[in-house]
């Protein structure tokens, strides 16, 4: 027997599945059958046509629930695992559904529920859906509250929604007002969804995996004119030994001093998305970096504290093509130039060969970009790698992609006797002229070279860019299209959405629009909120932003209350008290302390005939309109004809009294 | 929740000490109708509304170790509707104007209803309201339109006298229920109760002489020694049809002269009831004079009712005897 009407309930399942939706593709696929089972069993149950199960069947469920969850993840230090718990008691509790309060308690719930969606998504989109359905949940509770046994109609959505707006005021003034805090304490919750993204190594095949997909890696904007295409190298990580046949970060000594002053300066913003690595992407040598925990690798290199696990914004200063006009130290050349033995001995004995060849390390350089430009095919599907991987590719398959060029290049370098190592991290990025910024996605991840040219310093040098140059000047997509088929998965996809014109520009729009949205609201934090209210307060202090916090908060909660507690005392005037009014307000002198003492009009008009003439015969078209509406009910007197001569009387009146002064 | 128990009800109930009610008293005094304004309506968070501040604070920390700035707005965005929502509550009550129509009387023991009328004077629909009596079944959700309502409540007196109703709480939790608002209302109007009517025919059997309300035997048009003028509440029966026609008004008989012994009910005529039932017992001889459509007079040990007959009549007498004070009774 429920308790509650049938409308609120059918409310309440409404928003309850909005609240439950976006979880649906994360969910595991058992949970969101149960939860679909347990809401359709809800529907019939309001629909009269089953019963509430016992109290065992909602324990019994409960507990299955949870130990399916508990095999699901198998450890509780996983974020999906306590939100999934959630959201399945937030559902089972629709079995022992009965009263008023049961239906609140959901509803009250769905707030927490609305938070663990933006644990996922903090997209425009996903906060579009979210705020609607806490609309839908406010719309559930005014449902639950009226006493109207009739069908509500859409009334509770509208009463909801109307809230919703006179709330969101605060919510602009809080969000931009409210002191950020640092985290009290550090989550031990981790997500468990795995981020597409660069990893630490650089194993053969690794990156091939990458460019399959179109998920976003971080976008930029730049401060001038953003530099051409062929000369964004995203540096993120440095991979200076090698390990078990891959290239790896390893712990190089650090540089005896620091980078020499570069020829040009570049300043921009990069707004990153998650990463599976601690390192952030940044251009050429970079100079300096402003953000949350982060620090520059003595190598040259943006290092985080800790894995990103939300959007994170960082200012960047990088400098373009610097020169390091010093000497490597012993331990860095040593470093630099080691190579296991035993391994790839082909390609050992090819550096060797090269070393006597040639004397200069320049000619050296050349000497393998010209066999790579002669005899290597770029290709996306370059096969499996078997044995000494560089060896096999080098006199084997000649069929490579970027990482094979990258890792067998710094290899036989190393060998020739030139310190080179293997950079990994983006290449490039598409332009959107909406947002004025670029968009890097993980098939722009790239890897390149390189090595040390004494007196130049570390040169970048990118085997692939000789060998698919179109890779390297018109991005990942020229040289897809070329390779038709090759590419598989999303990131095809995308590069087809390009031919239909107005799609893609509307899809440019939607990326800019959510880049803004990302700049400006998911990255709100402490230095942004100082650099936007230091715009406006330049004196700004960190300590002041609390009590400003209040003090807007508080000068927005007056001007809300206003509005509601006004409303009821401003009681609306009949039309005909207004025209009264009105008239009172033209009287002046005489007439007015005639009517003040309680004098009816006509009385009034006589004074005014006898002192002022010419305004009175004015007032007299008014009064005699007015009256014989009012008494005589004379159908044929507009109203608004009154008004008019009211307005006609009131400025000829301010007229007067403005020339008079004069 | 073990917490939520009755026994904060109960213990807010002893709250609500003489102190409070006299500060009640003056801060919403009695009146004939009352209009609900910020004056004397009472606001604080239900039980619902001290969840949702909790949970707007485990977003808002969540959102603060996460660094996730839509669950900061979430937080934000639940502050701004919690406040709203007790401006929206306390709308639902103000404006609303609750009168007392009609007058009301009844027998000690009976059911007696009382009806309020409730209006909206700035012309707005309020709903889910609800209204309790002390002591008393609530009168669950009821809505007021811009037409009105008129809402009724059932009581039982149980001794003569006036009643004050007590205060009304008249409270309304929507439209969200995170807040509720009450006013305890006093109304200036009171519930007259007349004693509980005894049966006492013996008694009139016995002292017919001196008790007996005259019958209607005994009324015989020829016993008419004098016709009055027609007043307000004189039984139609009574006219005097033919005096009437000479004199081209209407006039009634009077009995007075002959009949005033036996119509007199006097107090003392009721010593053989037991001290509690006696003017029980005048009630009950009332009523059946009424009813009969006789005239009669009250004689409470000397204060006197002089004899009349009609509906006004029988409503002084009623009301004397409802007041009656005298030691004892």
């Amino acid at each position: 027997m429920m308790m509650v009407q049938r409308p609120a309930l059918l409310w309440m399942l409404a928003s309850q599945s909005l609240m439950l939706a976006p979880h649906g593709s994360r969910m595991p696929l058992w949970m969101l059958i149960g939860c679909f089972v347990i809401v359709a069993f809800t529907l019939a149950r309001i629909q009269g046509h089953v019963r509430l199960p016992s109290k065992w069947v909602a324990v019994a469920s409960v507990f299955l629930g949870w130990g399916l969850l508990w095999r699901e993840y198998g450890s509780p230090m996983v974020v999906e695992f306590w939100v999934d718990l959630l959201l399945f008691m937030y559902t089972a509790k629709l079995l022992e559904l009965v009263s008023k309060r049961d239906v609140a308690q959901v509803m009250l719930l769905s707030f927490f529920v609305a938070m663990t969606h933006f644990l996922f998504d903090e997209s425009m989109l996903q906060t579009i859906v979210t705020f609607s359905g806490l609309v839908m949940v406010m719309a559930t509770l005014i449902a639950v509250h009226s006493s109207s046994t009739q069908t509500l109609g859409r009334q509770p959505l509208k009463l909801a929604s109307f809230a919703f707006l006179q709330a969101v005021p605060l919510l602009v003034i809080l969000f931009v007002f409210f002191p950020r805090l640092s985290p009290f304490w550090t989550i031990p919750l981790e997500k468990g969804t795995a981020v597409t993204g660069l990893s630490d190594r650089l194993m053969l095949g690794d990156i091939h995996s990458l460019v399959q997909s179109d998920a976003l890696a971080f976008r930029v904007n730049f401060a001038a004119a953003p530099p051409a295409s062929r000369d964004l190298y995203w540096r993120t990580l440095v991979l200076s030994e090698i390990s078990e046949g891959g290239w790896v970060v390893g712990s190089p000594p650090r540089p005896k001093t620091a980078i020499g002053t570069p020829a040009e300066v570049i300043d921009y913003e990069l707004l990153s998305q998650p990463m599976r690595v601690p390192f952030i992407p940044s251009l050429d040598r970079i100079l300096s970096v402003e953000g949350a925990s982060v620090s520059l690798d003595p190598l040259g290199f943006v290092r985080s504290t800790s894995v990103l696990q939300t959007v994170s914004q960082y200012q960047m200063r990088s400098g373009l093509n610097p020169v390091d006009g010093v000497d490597l130290s012993k331990a860095e050349r040593a470093a630099y130039l080691a190579l296991p033995k035993r391994t790839n001995p082909l390609a050992q004995a090819h550096g060797a060969a090269l070393a006597e060849n040639h004397q200069a390390p320049d000619a050296r350089i050349q000497a393998v970009l010209a066999w790579y430009f002669d005899d290597f095919t770029y290709t996306l599907n370059p096969g499996a790698s078997e044995g000494d991987s560089i060896d096999h590719f080098l006199f084997e398959t000649r069929r490579g992609f970027c990482e094979h060029f990258a890792a067998s290049f710094t290899w036989i370098m190393r060998a020739a006797g030139i310190p080179a190592r293997v950079v990994l991290g983006y290449q490039g990025g598409a332009y959107n002229p909406s947002g004025n910024y670029i968009e890097v996605r993980q098939f722009d991840a790239h890897a390149w070279s390189e090595v040390w040219v004494q007196g130049e310093g570390w040169r970048r040098v990118d085997p692939t860019a000789f060998v698919a140059p179109e890779r390297i000047e018109a991005g990942m997509g020229a040289s897809a299209a070329g390779m038709d088929g090759l590419m598989t998965g999303k990131a095809w996809d995308y590069f087809q959405m390009q031919s239909l014109g107005w799609l893609f520009d509307l899809q440019l729009q939607l990326q800019a629009l959510s880049h803004l949205w990302d700049r400006v609201v998911v990255n709100y934090d402490q230095a942004q909120q100082l650099r936007w209210l230091t715009t406006v307060w330049p004196d700004l202090e960190l300590e002041d932003l609390a009590p400003l916090a209040l003090a807007a908060f508080l000068l927005g909660l007056g001007v809300i209350t206003v509005g509601f507690v006004a409303s009821p005392f401003r009681r609306r005037l009949s039309q005909e008290a207004r025209w009264y009014r009105g008239y009172v307000n033209c009287l002046d002198g005489e007439a007015r302390d005639q009517i003040s003492r309680g004098a009816g009009v006509a009385r009034c008009q006589e004074v005014w005939r006898l002192t002022r003439p010419a305004e009175a015969a004015l007032a007299c078209e008014f009064v005699d309109r007015f009256e014989l509406r009012l008494y005589q009910n004379d159908q044929s007197v507009v109203p608004s004809s009154i008004s008019k001569t009211l307005l006609v009387l009131r400025v000829r009146l301010a007229w007067m009294r403005l020339t008079k002064k004069r | 929740m073990w917490w939520l128990s009755t026994k904060w009800s109960q213990r807010a109930e002893k709250f609500r000490t003489k102190r409070f009610k006299s500060w009640l008293d003056r801060r919403v005094p009695p009146a004939q109708a009352i209009r609900l304004s910020h004056r004397n309506i009472f606001i604080v968070p239900t039980r619902q509304g001290f969840g949702f501040v909790l949970i707007l604070l485990l977003i808002l920390i969540a959102g603060i170790n996460y660094q996730n700035a839509l669950a900061h707005a979430l937080a934000f965005l639940m502050l701004g509707l919690f406040l709203v929502a007790m401006l929206q509550t306390h709308r639902n009550l103000a404006g609303l104007v609750l009168s007392q129509t009609v007058p009301v009387e009844g027998f000690v023991g009976q059911k007696i209803s009382v009806a309020f009328q409730v209006q909206s004077d700035a012309g707005r629909v309020h709903d889910g309201l609800s209204f309790f009596w002390p002591n008393a079944r609530v009168v669950q959700g009821f809505g007021v339109d811009r037409n009105g309502t008129t809402i009724y409540r059932q009581t039982t007196p149980e001794q003569r006298g006036w009643h004050a109703p007590g205060r009304i709480r008249l409270e309304t939790v929507y439209p969200f229920g995170l807040f509720r608002a009450w006013s305890w209302l006093d109304f200036d109007c009171k519930i007259l109760s007349y004693p509980k009517p005894v049966p006492c025919d013996h008694l009139v059997s016995q002292n017919d002489s001196e008790l007996g309300a005259g019958r209607r035997s005994s009324l015989g048009t020829d016993d008419v020694k004098a016709v009055r003028d027609f007043q307000d509440g004189d039984d139609q029966r009574n006219i005097h049809w033919r005096a009437s026609a000479k004199l081209d008004r209407l006039m009634v008989k009077s009995y007075e002269s002959q009949l005033s012994a036996s119509q007199w009910l006097r107090l003392e005529a009721m010593r053989e009831l037991p001290m509690a039932d006696r003017l029980g017992g005048l009630v009950y001889l009332i009523e059946a004079a009424s009813q009969r459509g006789d005239a009669f007079g009250l004689d409470l040990n000397g204060q006197q009712l002089p004899v009349a007959s009609g509906p006004g009549q029988e409503r002084e007498a009623l009301k004397r005897l409802a007041l009656f004070d005298w030691p004892g009774l």
